[in-house]
């Protein structure tokens, strides 16, 4: 049986809170679209948290315009572990970087902070951070209420502020 | 004091940090506002969130001053778990959970954890 079982008809336990739904997919919805940071950089730093935090859903997603705008797979494939030394360009590796920070403790210490005000405007690492926070986060609710550790490869529209939210 | 280079007008370090960003900014804080109408007392959010914040902040758990109930110390033990490990998680906790509280109100518990770490963590990192 479910943790937390779906109301009738819904697709989620979210569904319960329209409202409150609604309102998280508005918020996640203006990171991804009404932002200044490109969806690509964005992407590798939600990807690699769904790696690290294990969310059989989230690592699986594509957000179709980071893969239009050129995060391919053989880009993806490469943020693993061992993403530091890879081909990957330095402005998502920073992402990544990011990521592990905001995962683990959330402090950022000072050579990544020199990284990022050299690569990023203010306004961007504020977005930069609250999408991968954001990610972190909610990719935990998936966890917690026990979805499957693994789903196929889905390539789904990014999250618009008034559409339906993907995790 | 945040680390980044520039801020935003605001009253609080969080506006001129997330201010920085105002679109996100207000969607999230009318997501911050909306929750409490989900079904869940505020008090009750209001535990879940200091204790996150202060796990964050490798400060002490400033619930253990509260006079919380049963329903309110399981929320924020599922607060807790949730932040450090969802993984931790077992099919007890949440038949223990659903002692308290029902589908519905652990949906508004769950996506009130879930922004309570979002910003601790966002806090931190920026140093809000």
């Amino acid at each position: 049986m479910a943790r937390v079982r779906s109301p009738k008809g819904g697709l989620t336990p979210f569904d319960h809170q329209p409202p409150l739904w609604e309102a998280f997919n508005r918020y996640y919805g203006t990171l991804w679209s009404d932002g200044v940071v490109d969806d690509p950089t964005k992407e590798v730093g939600r990807l690699r948290n769904a790696r690290v935090t294990g969310c059989g859903i989230c690592k699986n997603l594509r957000f179709a315009t980071a893969r239009e705008q050129g995060l391919e797979e053989e880009y993806v494939e490469l943020i693993d572990d061992a993403y530091a030394d890879s081909e990957l360009p330095h402005r998502w590796k920073l992402a990544a970087r990011l990521a592990d920070a905001l995962i683990a403790d959330a402090r950022v210490d000072g050579e990544l902070r020199a990284a990022l005000l050299a690569e990023f405007t203010a306004a961007e690492i504020v977005e930069l951070t609250a999408t991968i926070a954001t990610a972190i986060a909610f990719s935990k609710a998936s966890v917690a209420f026990g979805a499957p550790d693994e789903m196929p490869l889905v390539v789904v529209p990014t999250p618009k502020i008034d559409g339906d939210v993907v995790r | 004091m945040t680390w980044l280079r520039e801020q935003a007008a605001g009253g609080t370090a969080l506006d001129r940090v997330f201010g920085l960003r105002p679109n996100a900014y207000a969607r999230f804080t009318e997501l911050l506002d909306a929750l409490p109408a989900g079904g869940v007392d505020e008090s009750t959010l209001d535990a879940c969130h200091a204790r996150i914040d202060a796990l964050l902040r490798f400060e002490p758990d400033p619930t253990t001053a509260l006079d919380l109930d049963d329903a309110q110390r399981a929320a924020v033990g599922y607060a807790e778990q949730y932040a450090l490990d969802p993984h931790g998680l077992r099919d007890s906790d949440f038949e223990a959970l659903h002692d308290h509280f029902t589908d519905a109100q652990l949906a508004t518990l769950t996506l009130a954890v879930a922004m309570y770490d979002a910003l601790a963590r966002f806090s931190v990192a920026l140093e809000v």
